[in-house]
């Protein structure tokens, strides 16, 4: 109960229920002013405000849903305004609300059905962005123009030239820490030598190419899905539009074409920079010459294991840029929205990256034990 | 209606717009005269910008057609959406700059981009359609560096740079002050009388619709409220288009009832 507010009988079954000074102010609960109607009233309940109270949006809030609880508790309620001001203001404010028309929420089944539906939808129109811009790659190349030739060039330098030191340094990393994670099981069985296969082979095979991907789906991949997306935002990509300038083979055709040809090339880096880090740690650690070493890289490590590690690698380009594209391309909501789909295209960009691999690899394997 | 399209730069018959389920404009018949300058009237939220883009061909329409000269847009192939898109220019409500390139790039970019024109040509022409808008001297600037309404100028000289025949203007004078929005009226008029060109500006500002107007399409409630000469749209009557034109506002239905019913008096 609010300290200060009174409820009495008043004469003819009516209770006078006067608010206390701070009754009706900021941080007070709306059932305080219900509390104060004592359990043994009944009729009507007149709420009588002091003509030194004045109102606000808020005091009438509270006005508002103290009454109704009143009004539950099976009483009558009417107010009694003391000045001309608190009656202007219990008007103004105190008007009813229309009730907030139902939002047409699909509920249980047909929600799942929208759902999937949406997917389709995302499916089939990602799929026909990955498609056109596959084909715009062949005619780009095929027909060079002047004006695709410089952004390509631009393309290659953000995306090749930005990444390497990074991808250099963690490669380099990865390739040392193979080869200390393996360094005592070789030792136990005085396989030493064995080290280069292994870090040969699964940063040849596997990391070099995974890894690469990655970096990139963070560094470039969410690049391009946040330009997009303040370009789509930005009525650019429309304008594009109705200028009859295509969006995708101005802003998505030349990093595809970039990714497919810088993505192989950083990964083909990392994979000597891994086998140079593991080189360093049979030199230093397992005591391996580092021609023997070498020698044992270069026999155990085929061409073939390279290929598929540039194939798979030129693969993840494609999944990074069609996602990163279709994200961005798709963006909407304002500012939040640039954010969700940036963010978007790196983890989906991810999750395929993974998939695609986990297929290849898969594939490649079973035909390789036939 | 043969008559009509002589003289029609556009023609929609029995026109649905809206995005996908939802209808927001029903059964537009309106004509846009060749040569003339028609705003497209109503408040805010009436469905301007929408038929803005069917008309541009951003949103598919979802009923009828939209006759641009010989072409119907509503069944045309892509390549021929394309041979159209070069005939007409558009300004977006917040001029859809490219924010990386230049006030001198942005206005060749189009004749760079589909066109086998030569940069130096085209650096010209650009720097012709921005001085013929004002902004000779700002070539070199980027778009963040220059004020809103030199944007927007920005955004017409790179819509008239390949000389179309209709240019769209999505409210031009948004958020300028009334001497910029002034200037920017007097521009239209001059491109329209120098250049011939077909203009539609979709506006809801008083000052500029008497400013500009020789042909009128009011919008409300879900469809056309009038169509024709502004004088004769201003005076036909339609509850909505005089509350517009008169600056009327709808009594506010959802304050009624409430506490103020439970008042007594002493």
């Amino acid at each position: 109960m609010q300290a200060g507010t009174t409820c009495i009988p008043a004469g003819d079954g009516v209770w006078r229920l006067t608010p206390g000074a701070e009754a009706l102010a900021e941080g007070v609960d709306a059932g305080a002013l219900a509390a104060a109607v004592p359990v043994e009233a009944k009729g009507l309940v007149e709420l009588a405000l002091d003509p030194s109270t004045r109102l606000t949006a808020l005091s009438v809030a509270l006005l508002k849903l103290g009454l109704a609880e009143i009004r539950a508790r099976g009483f009558e309620v009417r107010i009694r305004a003391a000045t001309m001001e608190q009656r202007r203001l219990i008007i103004l404010f105190g008007a009813e609300t229309p009730p907030v028309a139902a939002t047409g929420r699909s509920h249980g089944l047909e929600r799942v059905l929208e759902r999937v539906s949406g997917w389709c939808e995302a499916a089939v129109e990602s799929s026909w962005l990955l498609a056109r811009c596959l084909g715009q790659c062949v005619v780009q190349t095929l027909r060079p123009r002047a004006r695709d030739d410089q952004r390509l060039l631009g393309e290659v330098t953000a995306i090749g030239v930005g990444a390497l030191p990074l991808i250099a340094l963690i490669a380099s990393m990865l390739g040392i820490i193979l080869a200390l994670q393996a360094a005592p099981i070789l030792r136990m069985w005085g396989q030493e030598l064995r080290v280069a296969d292994l870090v040969g082979l699964s940063m040849t095979k596997e990391i070099g190419p995974l890894l690469t991907a990655i970096l990139l789906a963070g560094r470039s991949g969410s690049a391009l899905a946040a330009e997009l997306g303040t370009m789509k935002l930005n009525d650019e990509i429309d304008a594009m539009t109705v200028m009859g300038v295509d969006p995708v083979a101005i802003l998505v055709t030349p990093r595809m074409r970039a990714m497919l040809l810088t993505l192989p090339l950083l990964t083909l880096m990392g994979d000597v920079l891994g086998i140079g880090g593991g080189l360093f740690i049979g030199a230093t650690v397992l005591d391996v010459a580092p021609v023997q070493y070498m020698n044992q890289t270069l026999q155990e490590v085929h061409i073939a294991d390279i290929i598929h590690g540039l194939v798979k690698s030129a693969l993840f380009g494609i999944v990074i840029v069609t996602t990163s594209a279709w994200q961005g391309l798709s963006t909407a909501g304002g500012a939040a929205g640039i954010g969700r789909h940036t963010t978007r295209s790196v983890v989906y960009s991810i999750l395929w990256i993974i998939l695609v691999d986990a297929l290849y690899t898969y594939v490649e394997t079973v035909i390789n034990l036939r | 209606m043969n008559t009509g399209t002589s003289t029609a730069a556009i023609l929609t018959v029995g026109l649905d717009c809206g995005y996908g389920k939802s209808v927001v404009l029903r059964d537009v018949n309106v004509t846009i005269p060749r040569g003339r300058i028609t705003c497209v009237l109503g408040g805010s939220g009436c469905g301007k910008s929408t038929l803005l883009r069917t008309l541009l061909g951003l949103e598919r329409p979802l009923a009828g057609s939209i006759q641009f000269g010989e072409l119907d847009l509503a069944r045309a192939r892509e390549e021929e959406v394309l041979t159209l898109r070069r005939r007409v220019g558009v300004l977006f409500q917040g001029a859809a700059l490219f924010n990386s390139l230049t006030l001198l790039e942005n206005v060749a970019f189009p004749l760079l981009e589909l066109t086998s024109t030569d940069e130096e040509v085209a650096r010209e022409t650009a720097r012709i359609k921005l001085a013929l808008v004002g902004l000779a001297s700002f070539t070199e600037h980027l778009p963040a560096e220059v004020s809103g309404g030199m944007r927007k100028r920005c955004g017409i000289a790179r819509a008239l740079v390949r000389d179309p025949e209709v240019l769209f203007l999505d409210e031009p004078g948004a958020g300028l002050d009334p001497i910029t929005s002034a200037a920017l009226d007097h521009m239209i008029l001059d491109i329209k009388d120098r250049l011939g060109t077909t203009v539609v500006v979709v506006t809801h500002e008083l000052l500029s619709i008497r400013a500009l107007a020789d042909h009128a399409i009011m919008l409300g409630g879900g469809g056309v409220l009038a169509e024709g000469a502004l004088a004769a749209v201003e005076s036909s009557g339609a509850a909505g288009v005089r509350d517009f034109f008169q600056r009327v506002a709808p009594p506010n239905a959802e304050r009624q009832g409430g506490l103020g019913a439970l008042i007594v008096e002493d």
